[in-house]
Formats: structure tokens, sequence, C-alpha cells
């Protein structure tokens, strides 16, 4: 008896995420309205930053707790309507595999690039890319900016750009020359970047609740980060800081992997390097290492590793991905942006 | 209540695929216990996990545990392409096993995890589904990927939050492990890695109670997450990846000479188990999946 209401019950569940599967997108937060919670509270949620059901249904309690004007009752009451729409159920891995066929892929604007990294920068997860200075990141961040634009057929992702400055290295006028190159309309393109200059490291994180409010108006491809960690090297000075350092960064990287997974949009973040000065390691490890430590590591999916080579060519490295094998490729920077080395 | 045989208590294991590694861990990952892999990011945890919850499917003759396999992740995303494909590589070489339209990758049931307060009461849904599955091919396998995201960013650095995070960590592995024994499951849990810094040597040096050196990449690190749940788990394994410069004899047209090579050099080994003693075995990923490497 107990095993045929539970049999009904996976049922009534699995029809419930069919139902879902009608729908594309996440649940922006207004729908809980639908369900008895006051339109005030909604607003409340939404000044937080909660703009979508996902958020509030995987927030952990405390988080809603800390808004200002919902009582404990309301926030029981907010998480039951949250976790009915969004189904907490097991799906089986090639149930979500078909699913996620759809994955986008952005093109670098280099087809050797394209190549290694198996279609281009991949949607929904974070990809960090570090080098020494001159290495080409920003110009690439320039050039994904006017790709992500472009139309699916022709490896783009038909979305607008987010671009989150901590260096204050953001050129609009590059980004027209990089339009004309892929025949695109100068303004439109400058039109569908969304740019923000970040001064410190609790502005940056604040930056992405904007982020998530202007994410479900309208549909967004790529956000870029340049660079996540130059503003954590100058508020954060120190041996005794580093823990505090580490728990900022940490929770900014896990609220990028929301944004990524939520909106299904591309995270590209920009990260320094710091020399090591050991003269005893001449051929044991590498010379130059990423800052960030091992929080930035667990956090980025995919890292690639940009060095100068001759005049204006660069190499670029994958050093770390869950699908991808290592593998270098050439890459040169022309006027157009990042394009293919011509021999 | 009455106390069981010992002499009928024996713990199925469940291979990983590859006969060095098994050997290495007396057949596989032990039935009935939490194992914790820690490791830092890029050695290969990932891809053990994703080896394991197919090799799961494979008949009992042949190490598996004929059984499906849930997978808690909590890092996005999902590496969907990867496991794509070790199935294909999966399905080639263990053909025989399956029926031919069979896809291994329906009965991997994959759920990802945004907290800790998440995980519990995904836990607590767990019972009854797995319950459910026992008419179909019923789940004997749990990997929780990683456990080390959920905890380390959600709590700041003072004595309450990191006592709430103690606790946390002891309501996780105990239903864990009641899960584990009423439905002799195996669980395999991920885990991150801390940087060391600080002298390593003296009276001021750095000693977390017993735990051992664990060396990566030129670093001295040691496993995320601290004591607490160091007790929490049953066994660990540690993976460690380092560049390692080599001699390679070459043969050329004048004559032979020989270059220094940067290999990568990657080992598993086993921090502590109950029926493990200390060993470490040498092994490399391919496309086909991890493997051991016999030198």
């Amino acid at each position: 008896m107990e095993q045929q209401r539970n049999q009904r019950t996976v049922q009534q569940q699995q029809q419930q995420e069919e139902l879902e599967e009608m729908h594309h997108g996440p649940f922006p937060v207004e729908q809980l309205q639908e369900l008895g919670i006051a339109s005030l509270d909604v607003k409340k949620l939404k000044d937080a930053g909660l703009c979508t059901v996902e958020s509030i249904a995987y927030a952990p309690r405390k988080d809603l707790l800390q808004i200002k004007g919902i009582s404990e009752a309301k926030v029981d009451k907010i998480m039951e309507a949250a976790s009915k729409l969004v189904p907490l159920g097991f799906t089986s891995a090639s149930q979500l595999h078909a699913q996620r066929l759809e994955i986008i892929q952005i093109t670098s604007g280099s087809s050797e690039l394209d190549k290694i990294l198996e279609g281009g920068i991949e949607t929904g997860s974070i990809t960090e890319i570090y080098g020494e200075f001159r290495s080409g990141k920003t110009q690439l961040c320039h050039t994904l900016c006017v790709t992500c634009q472009l139309p699916l057929d022709q490896g783009g992702g038909e979305g607008k750009a987010m671009y989150i400055d901590a260096e204050g290295t953001f050129r609009p006028q590059r980004l027209l020359q990089i339009a004309e190159r892929f025949g695109l309309n100068g303004a439109d393109v400058l039109e569908n970047v969304a740019y923000a200059r970040a001064y410190n490291t609790d502005h940056q994180s604040r930056l992405l609740l904007e982020a998530a409010s202007m994410m479900v108006e309208t549909r967004f491809a790529l956000m870029i980060v340049d660079s996540a960690t130059a503003l954590y090297r100058t508020d954060f000075t120190g041996r005794g800081e580093l823990s505090a350092r580490q728990m900022h960064l940490a929770k900014f990287l896990r609220s990028l992997q929301k944004l990524a997974d939520e909106f299904g949009v591309a995270v590209v973040i920009t990260n320094q390097v710091v020399a090591q000065v050991d003269g005893s390691a001449i051929f044991a490890g590498p010379q130059i290492k990423p800052i960030g430590g091992n929080i930035m590591a667990h956090a980025s999916t995919t890292r690639l590793a940009l060095r100068k080579g001759r005049a204006e060519e660069r190499i670029c490295k994958v050093i770390s991905s869950p699908c991808l094998a290592e593998a270098e490729a050439r890459f040169q920077i022309s006027p157009g942006g990042v394009s293919d080395v011509k021999d | 209540m009455t106390p069981q045989s010992l002499l009928q208590l024996t713990s199925q294991k469940c291979t990983t695929g590859c006969p060095i590694l098994d050997r290495l861990l007396y057949g596989g990952i032990p039935c009935d216990s939490i194992t914790e892999i820690v490791a830092e990011s890029g050695s290969g945890k990932t891809q053990i996990c994703l080896q394991l919850s197919l090799h799961a499917q494979l008949p009992v003759s042949h190490g598996g545990l004929a059984a499906s396999s849930l997978y808690l992740h909590t890092e996005f995303p999902f590496p969907f392409r990867r496991l794509h494909q070790l199935c294909l590589s999966f399905r080639s070489s263990n053909a025989h096993h399956f029926p031919v339209n069979d896809n291994p990758c329906d009965r991997i049931f994959v759920q990802s995890v945004h907290t800790a307060d998440h995980l519990l009461e995904i836990m607590s849904k767990t019972d009854p589904f797995i319950e459910n599955s026992k008419n179909q091919v019923p789940v004997r396998l749990i990997v929780i990927d990683s456990i080390a995201a959920l905890f380390r960013s959600d709590f700041d650095n003072t004595p309450v939050e990191l006592k709430r995070r103690s606790s946390l960590f002891f309501e996780i592995s105990s239903k864990l492990k009641a899960l584990a024994k009423r439905f002799n499951l195996a669980v395999l849990v991920t885990n991150q890695v801390v940087d060391l810094v600080g002298p390593n040597e003296g009276i001021n040096g750095l000693r977390i109670g017993n735990l051992v050196c664990l060396h990566t990449s030129g670093r001295r690190v040691c496993p995320a997450l601290g004591l607490a749940w160091a007790n929490c788990v049953n066994s660990r394994l540690f993976l460690s990846r380092n560049e390692e410069v080599i001699r390679e004899e070459n043969e050329k047209s004048n004559g032979q000479s020989c270059d220094f090579v940067k290999k990568k050099m990657r080992k598993l080994y086993v921090v502590f188990a109950p029926h493990l003693p200390e060993s470490s075995c040498e092994f490399e990923i391919t496309r086909e999946g991890v493997f051991g490497v016999e030198r």
C-alpha cells in the first residue's frame, strides 16, 4: 500500500516535470503572487537580489531570514510556495543529457582556439583565463562581447553581454573595430553590452545582485568579469586577512556559479598571476601561477592559460577541464580582435 | 535484537574499472561505508566518480553491484559530455553484459545540490526513492561531488558559524551512514584541499592532529573541512599530481641523445582506511577513463 502510494507520487512528480519541461528559462519571482504571497513581499525579495523562483528555492533559510521586513512565518510560506513551483525530484543522466545537448558555445573568433575548446566558450559554466600582462586576456574578452551577439548558426550566443570591469581597461572603440570584422552595426553592438565599473570588492559583489535582476528581463549570453581578483589584491593585504579574502572570494564565485546555472550565461573571468621566486624551482613546477588559491581553482570549470608568442601571436593552453584534453592553440591579435594565425 | 554473526558479514565491493586500482583497494570501493577522495582541482576526482557510477552497473560476478547510482553534484555544471564519452567506451568494452539499445546513463540519477540544507532535504527524499528503485534496478551507490563546495562559501569564520558547520557535518554523515547501512549502499564523497602556510617543523610547526603530510603540485596541502569531517568518513584516498622531469632516451640520427621532458605524475594514496594498509599507486587519465599504471 505504501509502495503504491509512493509510486503514484513519483508518477505525479514525473508528470509535473514533463509540464515543467514545456517552460523554458527560469520562473520570475512574480509567479509566487499566484500562490498567495503578497506583492510587497515579492518586491522585498527582488530588492534583495532574488529575482527568480529557483534562487529562492536554492537559497539557505538564514539568507531569507536576513531580508528586512520578512518574518519567520513568511519565510516558511515563501519557501513552501517556491518548492511547489520548482520540482526537486531525481532525473536520470540521459534525460538531462538530452536537455543539455542544447548547450550553446560561443566562438572565440579563432577556429584553432575553438577546436581545442571543442566548439567555443561553454554557456552555463565559469571559464577562467589567466596570463601575464599583454598576453591577450582583455582582447579575448572584447572579442567575446561581440561574438556572443552573433546568431547561433555563426557560432554566437544571440544574446547581450555584461561586462564588469575592475581594472579600467574597457575600450568601446575596440568593440566598434571588432564589430566591423563580423559585419555587425557598431551602434547596435555597443547598445547590447551592459558595462559597469567595480571600485572595491563589496561593490563587485553587489553588482551581481543587479545583474540577476537584469538577466530576468532580457536574454544575456555572456558575462565577463575583468579581472575578478584585481580588487582583492588591494582590499585585503597580508597573511592576517588571507582567510577573510578567501571567504569573500568564495562567496563571490558561488554567486557567479548560481548566475551561470540559473540563466545559462557563459561566465568568463580573468585572473592575474604571481611569479614564484624560488631560485631552486627551475625544473620543478611552473614559474607563474594564478592567484586565488584553491578557492579559485575549484570554482572555475575550465581554466585557460595564455602566454605571448612571437609578435602578434598568442598561445592558449587548456589547463584544467572536466571534458577537454590538455592541448595548446595559437591565435593572433589583429584589428578585428582574436583571429587565426596567418601563415 | 540479536547480534549479527561475524562470519556472515562480508563487505561487498564495487570495482573501479581498473584491475590495478582494484588491487590497491582490495577489490574496490566498499559498501556500507563512506569513502572520501581528497585532491586539489584537476586531479581526477570527478573522473573517478563518473567511472564508478558506470561500473556499478556491472553484474556482481564481474565486480559491480548490478545497481544504478545517485550522483549529487554541487559544482556546476555536471560534466555530461565526459560522462557520454566514458559511457561509449564502457559500452564497447562491456557489450556482452548489456542489451543493444540500452543506455547506461539511464541508470545514473543526477541531482544538483545548492546548499547544505538542500542536501539534508534531498537525503530525506532519497529514502522513498531508493525504496522504490528496488523494483527496477536498485540504487546501490551514492556519489556526492563535492561535499566541500557546500561549506566553503556559506559559513563565516566565527566560532558560532564553525560550530554550526560541524554540527551539519555530523548530521549529514550520520544520515548517509544510516542510508548506507539500511540499503547496503556504497557512498563516495569528494573533498577539496587547503594549503598549509607556515613552517612545518619544530615547536611552532603546523600539525593538525595525526594528519599526515600530503603534497601535490609542489605544495603542502591538507584536506578541507577540518578534523570534524575527517571523523565522519570511514576511509580517505588522496590523489596527487606533480610535474616531474624525467630523462628520456631518444634515438636520433646522429646517435643517442637524451631529453629532459616534463611529465605529469599522478598518484593515488590510501591515507586511512580500516581495511587497507598505507599504499599508493600511479595512475593516468585517458579518453577511456582512469587507469592504474604499473611501473
